[in-house]
């Protein structure tokens, strides 16, 4: 008799895991397309951009060509057809055209090798002098996640490798944000690279961090999270904002003056965020998203396979999300897998994760 | 045994249609706020621009102040509180400005009284000598339901009453398609006046509304079996008629035969409440008013004094009669519009028409 319970019960208890994760997938939800303006692509990048800072002068430096280690067979094979290997590349605002340029990345401090890098994301900060420096996520293919320290060498059109950062709290790096021009946020998106998407979001293990290095030293700052993904900083310094993409959530943690993180808001946003870029003037965040979880799965593991892309514009006061706007809508056959956005002198740049990167024109009000 | 057999057969047949009701009602279904350009909405009208009527110059004729015989408690409360009646306002898309004017309604024929009129949908005809004319359906209070043929008179901002069209076939009106300045498609979206069946019907997703064809003397069903067929239009060169068939979330193509009779091409899939549709005059393409989450529908048009219903236009390219894409010009919360039911993109401008809330006017200036 207790034995019928009990299975009854596990069993009871594993219908409604299934029933949960299949209402997560999304299969029943259907959106309509809409964009704030024309949209084009860019010519000129590689497969991807799915990260990119911009710095106050219009300058973005966007990242392409994500791998991570031991990617199956035909990820591989498709990386070697479209000759997909870690690249940097410039975008200037100000120049009023669809076209980036890319960078050359020189350097091997602490054994960087440019050969084996593939960028994930990224962070800027201007130093005293006004040097514009990167930190970027790297999936050093021989092995373990980096953070490396570029210099912009803007006559040469170069990044400068200058400090690569490495720590075992490192599992599975996915953005960073920095704090000064030697500390920094990052959050893991798994604690291994075995477990499947589907594996952790079936079972809903949210054990995910968020770790903060102030040169030297690195410490967890934030447990629990479901799969930590974009970091970004509000402009005052006060607030740090992450996408817990599968729990479909912005958290919203204040910053102590110790570096440690408080949640303060959880922001429920229905879709799977990916990175948020804060606005320089209105801090407002502007986010990538991906409404369907299997479907960007999907066309992570084959790059052919389409998946809706989506922009959201959150509203920000005093570190509270108040409301939201979408900006952009595209079934993915525009562009596949937004990851992230930014709003700039008028126009809408968009990356993907490994796809095209698109620039609108936003002629609606914000 | 047997017994036992057929009562949990019923049981189960009744929790998967409960459970497929509640999907239905949207209650998990979340969207995003965005507009096509800036969006104000229209001062000094009625509650109400249930549907509207543009003509190729621009003159946009709108119905205001929808209400059936049989309206809740609440929704009287409402009527008295915003001296809601049935009214007809002129809107001109040449004029840069988010106004609109009252029409006077004029004579009474076959028993026509305007102090009983509550107009829903409406269609236009421009007959052969330029004059503008317009079918409107009437829900005439503490009656029956009407189709009433206006002429316009430009000079005096005037609506004449010139006949008034009744027929059995007349159940629970709910738009009309003009096809000649005497004869016209129509939809019923329910078979009666009484809210109460009209509301078992929808739970229990019945297809008992019927699509009515006049010919200039004689009424026929020309199709049945509709969820709840809403908004009718027709395309520019007359071959094919739009039908949104409300409770199954699906746009309906039919074709137009040589004796009207129509025959269904496409169901088209929506996945939201349409209401009513609109021709683009030049390029074909359809312009949708829709209710995106059902049961914030049902309670704001329950009570509308206390809740909002979000509000979503979409526009369909269509080419030989098959939708082609689907694009959303326009998602609101519902603060600024609640519940939009019509809508129309003319000269760079996008007008919106809600069942008994305000009327958006959006500049617009995304890609089409």
């Amino acid at each position: 008799m207790l034995v019928k319970l009990v299975v009854g019960s596990l069993f009871l208890f594993l219908i409604q895991m299934v029933l949960k994760t299949v209402y997560y997938m999304g299969f029943h939800l259907h959106y309509n397309e809409h964009y704030p303006g024309k949209c084009e692509n860019i010519d000129g990048i590689g497969i991807g951009s799915e990260d990119f800072y911009t710095f106050t002068d219009g300058l973005t430096f966007i990242t392409s060509g994500l791998a991570l280690q031991n990617e199956p067979a035909h990820k591989q094979e498709y990386m070697v057809k479209h000759n997909i290997v870690g690249r940097i590349y410039l975008f200037d605002f100000n120049k009023n055209k669809a076209k980036v340029e890319e960078l050359s990345i020189v350097g091997s401090n602490g054994g960087f090798n440019v050969k084996l890098f593939y960028p994930h994301g990224i962070s800027g900060w201007l130093d005293e002098s006004g040097k514009k420096i990167l930190f970027v996520v790297n999936h050093d293919e021989h092995g373990v996640d980096f953070i490396e320290k570029f210099e912009f060498i803007p006559e040469k059109k170069q990044l400068k490798h200058v400090k690569r950062y490495r720590d075992d709290t490192m599992l599975l790096v996915n953005d960073v944000q920095a704090t000064s021009k030697d500390s920094f946020y990052f959050t893991n998106s798994a604690t291994d690279r075995i477990q499947p998407w589907w594996f952790v979001m079936f079972c809903r293990l949210a054990w995910n961090t968020v770790v903060y290095c102030d040169g030297s030293n690195y410490k967890i700052v934030l447990d629990d999270l479901f799969v930590a993904n974009g970091i970004a900083m509000s402009n005052d310094g006060r607030y740090v904002y992450i996408a817990n993409i599968m729990n479909q959530e912005i958290v919203v943690a204040e910053r102590k003056s110790n570096n440690d993180l408080v949640k303060k808001q959880l922001f429920p946003v229905y879709t799977y965020p990916d990175n948020i870029i804060v606005d320089m003037k209105t801090d407002n965040l502007y986010i990538g998203a991906h409404p369907f979880i299997y479907k960007i799965n999907q066309a992570v593991e084959y790059p052919d396979h389409h998946s809706p892309s989506q922009v959201l514009l959150l509203y920000v006061k005093d570190g509270n999300i108040k409301k939201t706007r979408e900006l952009f809508y595209n079934d993915g056959d525009l562009i596949t897998g937004s990851s992230v956005a930014i709003v700039f002198n008028s126009k809408l740049l968009i990356g993907s994760v490994l796809h095209k990167t698109v620039l609108c024109d936003v002629n609606v009000p914000l | 045994m047997l017994m036992k057999l057929i009562l949990v057969s019923l049981l189960l047949f009744l929790v998967q249609h409960i459970i497929k009701v509640v999907y239905l009602l949207g209650f998990h279904l979340h969207y995003y706020q965005h507009y096509p350009g800036y969006c104000e909405p229209i001062k000094d009208m009625g509650p109400g621009s249930e549907d509207f009527h543009t003509f190729p110059d621009g003159l946009t004729f709108i119905t205001s102040g929808f209400a059936i015989q049989n309206e809740s408690v609440h929704k009287r409360e409402y009527m008295v509180k915003h001296n809601m009646l049935g009214r007809m306002y002129l809107f001109d898309f040449n004029n840069n400005k988010a106004k609109v004017e009252e029409l006077s309604i004029v004579g009474s024929n076959g028993g026509f009284n305007v102090k009983l009129f509550h107009p829903h949908g409406i269609s236009g005809w421009l007959d052969k000598s330029g004059k503008k004319i317009l079918f409107v359906v009437n829900h005439e209070r503490l009656g029956l339901d009407y189709i009433e043929k206006f002429e316009f008179v430009p000079g005096k901002k005037q609506l004449k009453h010139v006949k008034r069209y009744r027929d059995d076939t007349m159940l629970l009106i709910n738009d009309v398609q003009a096809t000649s300045d005497d004869s016209f498609y129509f939809t019923n979206f329910g078979t009666g006046h009484n809210p109460e069946i009209k509301l078992l019907q929808s739970l229990a997703l019945l297809r008992w509304t019927v699509v009515v064809y006049y010919d200039g003397s004689n009424y026929r069903i020309v199709l049945d079996g509709m969820a709840m067929s809403n908004g009718i239009a027709m395309s520019n060169d007359g071959r094919y008629i739009y039908i949104s068939n409300h409770d199954a979330r699906e746009l309906v193509v039919a074709k137009r035969e040589a004796n009207n009779d129509l025959i269904i091409k496409q169901g088209y899939p929506l996945y939201t409440y349409i209401d009513n549709i609109i021709v683009d005059i030049k390029t074909d393409h359809l312009y949708i008013g829709s209710h995106p989450i059902k049961y914030q529908l049902a309670r704001h048009l329950g009570n509308p004094e206390v809740y909002r219903a979000p509000s979503q236009v979409l526009k369909l390219e269509m080419k030989d009669g098959n939708v082609t894409g689907t694009k959303e010009l326009f998602y609101d919360d519902g603060d600024l519009i609640s519940g939009s039911a019509t809508a129309i993109v003319f000269n760079n401008k996008l007008l919106i028409g809600s069942v008994i809330d305000k009327t958006v006017i959006c500049s617009f200036h995304v890609p089409a």
